[in-house]
């Protein structure tokens, strides 16, 4: 073990591993019957689809009927009908709202227009005039409702909290009891980019526009119920990112809070554009390809020519959305595609989530821009990644 | 009830897997719940993975990509605060003062240099075994071991580590 600098490195070995030895000796586990809570947690998950479809009504309803939504919100919810209009988080004019579910683009657009966030601008959290702000996101505290802006050091988080700037943890040692959490990601920490095994079946993405234009992209959650003591089994945690304003929700609520809280989001417009891309995407890619309404199978590739075919393709698209035309629901499952950066730091990936159904083909980049797309573009894509045969 | 050979599997393996959990995600609560949600992905693999396959490989194989993906997946579990809460007084499972320590260094962090520290000092996986697990480059693998290194030179476990040559 004194071996020049091959013994420092051996020193390094044995001393980190004691320690990591040490930290973990006494670990027991919590559950008793482990192989039961396996197999009751997989069945669960394979429920979890059922259960996040009707999620997935509320949000398609949010994002078809937004305005009109806003305005009855106002009336008849209890949220302050002050509270509610898009675009006061961050005092730019608000965009007019109409009765329509297809706004024309000046009224959706409205006045002003935010440039896209550099990727990895710190953003904070705050509270501001009874609304949770985050980049050009906000929704409104429900009356009632506090907000805690550190962590406890100890103890759970009270019903009807909003956490700000930070989310609790999903361990089980508490429940999340109406509880919705508003952060962002900061400075370096990278968004996106999920390397997960060729073939593995994942839930699928799935995206929509909120009012104010910004898209949300919706993580099916990795929780069946955010209430492990089964007190109130009508909570649903539901996740959004929105990544033009580096902003995540996490919303633990019952089925009519949801639809109350999200009516009072608001987004601040932004310029429509093509798809805002990496300039190269020479460390490689990954891909998710829906393959049906409820799943999503993983492919990936680590070729620098292919990424960069994928990364050609996508800019290929230069049919712009216009503001209010955007078709994508929370109830279309999408794919996603993660291109990598030239440095192989894993760090600054890029995600574009493409919507490609009968009635709506539609692409958005977490850098900025949205486009329509060609159909059967997935497929193309998929084989660039996996250099094998149409799936269909 | 569970497919044949499964539940032996489980029970016999359970604890040394949740020890590696936590040490992943350097937390008990998440290491075990990581093991769980692990063992999901084996279960519904389990008629090619037994007898002829390697179940407790696939489960750390997928218990590594999870957890090497966490800071970085869509969809984060992970609490962007500036100082994690001191909670390891009040968890009865971190015993010794030392485990306390070392668990409350790796949790401070970033997921990625903690995965590969894992990997390289307690599973004295070789560099290159590394990233072909994790999917990324070699020079990867080097830089967050590195900078966690680095880290730990400079948190709590400063002066167990901080004698210790550079490599």
């Amino acid at each position: 073990v004194g071996l020049d600098i091959r013994g420092g490195v051996l020193r390094v070995t044995e001393q980190l591993r004691d320690l990591l030895d040490t930290a973990v000796a006494g670990t027991r586990p919590r559950e008793t019957d482990p192989a039961a809570a396996v197999v009751r947690r997989s069945r669960r998950g394979r429920r979890r689809t059922a259960v996040m479809a009707s999620v997935a009504v509320v949000l398609a309803t949010v994002a078809a009927a937004s305005v009109g939504i806003l305005v009855g919100a106002g009336r008849g919810s209890g949220f302050p009908a002050a509270s509610i209009s898009p675009g006061s988080s961050t005092g730019s004019a608000s965009p007019e709202p109409t009765a329509s579910s297809a706004p024309t683009p000046s009224a959706s657009a409205g006045p002003t227009l935010s440039a896209a966030p550099p990727r990895g601008a710190p953003t904070e959290a705050r509270v501001v005039n009874g609304r949770v702000e985050l980049g050009g996101f906000s929704l409104a505290v429900p009356p009632g409702w506090t907000t805690v802006g550190k962590p406890p050091f100890d103890g759970c988080i009270p019903p009807m909290t909003v956490t700000v700037g930070w989310a609790p943890v999903h361990d089980g040692r508490c429940p999340l009891d109406r509880i919705i959490s508003v952060w962002g990601e900061g400075g370096p920490t990278p968004r996106g980019g999920m390397v997960i095994p060729q073939g593995t079946t994942t839930p699928p993405m799935a995206q929509f526009t909120l009012p104010g234009g910004q898209p949300a992209f919706i993580g099916t959650g990795s929780h069946e119920s955010p209430d492990p003591f089964g007190n109130r089994p009508d909570l649903r945690t539901v996740t959004l990112d929105m990544p033009w304003s580096n902003a995540l929700v996490e919303l633990n609520l019952g089925y009519r809070d949801l639809t109350r809280v999200l009516a009072t989001v608001a987004t601040t417009p932004f310029p429509p554009s093509p798809l805002r891309l990496h300039a190269d995407a020479q460390g490689g890619g990954y891909f998710v390809a829906a393959t049906d309404e409820t799943s999503a199978t993983a492919a990936f590739t680590g070729d620098t020519a292919r990424a960069e075919l994928i990364l050609a393709r996508l800019r290929t698209l230069t049919d712009v959305v216009a503001p209010g035309q955007e078709c994508a629901t929370a109830n279309d499952p999408a794919t996603g595609i993660y291109l990598l950066p030239s440095d192989g730091a894993m760090t600054g990936n890029e995600l574009v989530v493409i919507t490609e159904t009968p009635t709506c083909t539609e692409a958005t980049s977490m850098m900025g821009g949205r486009v329509r797309v060609p159909p059967g573009l997935v497929d193309q894509l998929h084989q660039i990644f996996t250099g094998t045969a149409p799936r269909r | 009830m569970t497919a044949g050979g499964f539940e032996e599997y489980v029970t016999a393996r359970y604890t040394a897997l949740v020890r590696y959990g936590v040490l992943l995600t350097a937390d008990h609560g998440h290491g075990e719940d990581l093991v769980q949600a692990s063992l999901v992905k084996t279960y519904r693999a389990w008629e090619r993975l037994h007898p002829g396959g390697d179940p407790d490989a696939y489960t750390r194989r997928v218990m590594v990509r999870a957890a090497w993906r966490a800071q970085r997946r869509l969809w984060r579990r992970e609490m962007p605060v500036a100082q994690l809460p001191d909670t390891a007084a009040a968890d009865p499972f971190e015993s010794t003062d030392v485990a306390h320590v070392v668990l409350r260094a790796l949790r401070a962090l970033p997921a990625q240099q903690r995965v590969v520290l894992v990997l390289k000092y307690w599973a004295e996986l070789p560099e290159q075994d590394i990233a072909d697990q994790l999917g990324c480059a070699l020079g990867t693998v080097k830089s967050r071991a590195n900078r966690a290194l680095a880290t730990l030179r400079t948190g709590p476990l400063a002066d167990m580590v901080a004698a210790v040559p550079r490599p």
